[in-house]
């Protein structure tokens, strides 16, 4: 199952480098799974998960994608930090 | 000894704040068990210690645990809506807190109470007004600040691809956040008359501060325990963007020739 923050990061991923979201979607589970392991459920992933993901694996994902790495992560941190609430408002 | 008929319907609308708010917070903590969404703890708090000030405390006791709500409710603010953020927590928060020190001091001298019990002398009344203006100071603070987070993450998603009962939820809290904190305007009209709800104004304001905090905790109520059938009616012409199931490889190689071809998301 894919939370609504997946979702929403991954529609803002596939804007900014110019991919689908559905495959953006799935970058970042690729992404949550290098990092915290293919069986963690995505339901369980919390604000300090998603962060260490963007910052790390989601970094080295995109190095073999897109030139501008650290201005695409920057800007994903950014949506992940001003919309944060959505973890706990998609997730009671 | 029976019951006059004011302090009967306050009571009334009491006991219906008290049971939705307990309500709302025996929920919410099978749900911050459930899902180690923590930042829920002051959330809980606050509904609980809200239900307890209405019970007939101890008067030092009462007014040591006043207004730690509002203390919770900024805490849920930060850690919800504004972790690695800048914000006004810590102003919001120091403000809040030397409020409810100089209120603590001030009912060290003066026993005042919401609604008064007490006659108070002619020279005591500005001190009166100046504990409704703590109490004022502390209700719009909290709650405003929540109603604007809330509201202001609505306005930044509402146009995003995100189930709209999630949105709705954000302009519900919001909303009933905003209304909550009408209440420090209108308990600045609770006259200093000893006669307590008995008093024609008194009552009034009584109702109507019962009467928004009742509104309040439906909305908690219906925000945070939204119930399946309701979620599914906010969801009726929502199209989601289907998911694809594809390997590792398939979804690099996807990715690439979209990369290379140029994805067009519909924005020109």
């Amino acid at each position: 199952m894919t939370t609504e923050i997946i979702k929403y990061l991954g529609d803002r991923l596939a804007e900014r480098i110019g991919i689908s979201p559905p495959a953006a979607r799935g970058l970042i589970k690729l992404a949550i799974a290098d990092e915290l392991g293919p069986l963690t459920p995505l339901n369980q992933i919390n604000f300090n998960d998603l962060k260490v993901v963007i910052e790390k694996s989601l970094k080295l994902r995109l190095k073999n994608l897109v030139q501008n790495i650290d201005s695409t992560t920057n800007y994903m941190l950014d949506k992940l930090i001003k919309n944060q609430s959505l973890i706990t408002m998609a997730k009671v | 000894m029976p019951l006059e008929p004011n302090f009967l319907i306050i009571i009334i609308l009491v006991l219906s704040f008290i049971i939705l708010q307990l309500i709302v917070s025996i929920f919410l903590l099978y749900k911050m068990i459930k899902t180690k969404l923590y930042n829920l703890l002051p959330l809980i708090l606050f509904f609980l210690i809200n239900s307890l000030l209405l019970l007939n405390l101890p008067y030092l006791f009462f007014h040591i645990i006043a207004h730690l709500p509002s203390i919770c409710i900024i805490i849920f603010t930060k850690y919800t809506f504004y972790r690695d953020r800048k914000s006004a927590f810590k102003i919001v928060l120091g403000i809040v807190i030397v409020l409810k020190i100089a209120d603590f001091i001030l009912k060290l001298y003066i026993p005042f109470s919401f609604p008064m019990r007490i006659e108070i002398r002619s020279t005591e009344i500005p001190y009166y007004y100046l504990y409704l203006s703590i109490m004022a100071g502390i209700i719009l603070l909290s709650y405003l600040w929540l109603g604007y987070a809330s509201l202001n993450t609505y306005k930044a998603l509402k146009n995003q691809s995100i189930e709209p009962w999630i949105k709705k939820r954000y302009q519900i809290l919001g909303v009933s956040s905003v209304l909550l904190s009408l209440n420090g305007v209108i308990m600045l009209f609770m006259p200093w008359t000893r006669k307590g709800f008995e008093d024609p104004l008194a009552f009034t304001i009584g109702i109507l501060i019962f009467t928004v905090t009742i509104i309040f905790s439906a909305g908690s109520v219906i925000g945070w325990m939204m119930p399946q059938r309701l979620k599914t009616y906010f969801n009726r012409n929502f199209q989601p963007i289907p998911e694809v199931d594809l390997s590792e490889k398939e979804l690099m190689e996807k990715i690439k020739k979209e990369l290379s071809e140029g994805f067009d998301h519909g924005n020109n």
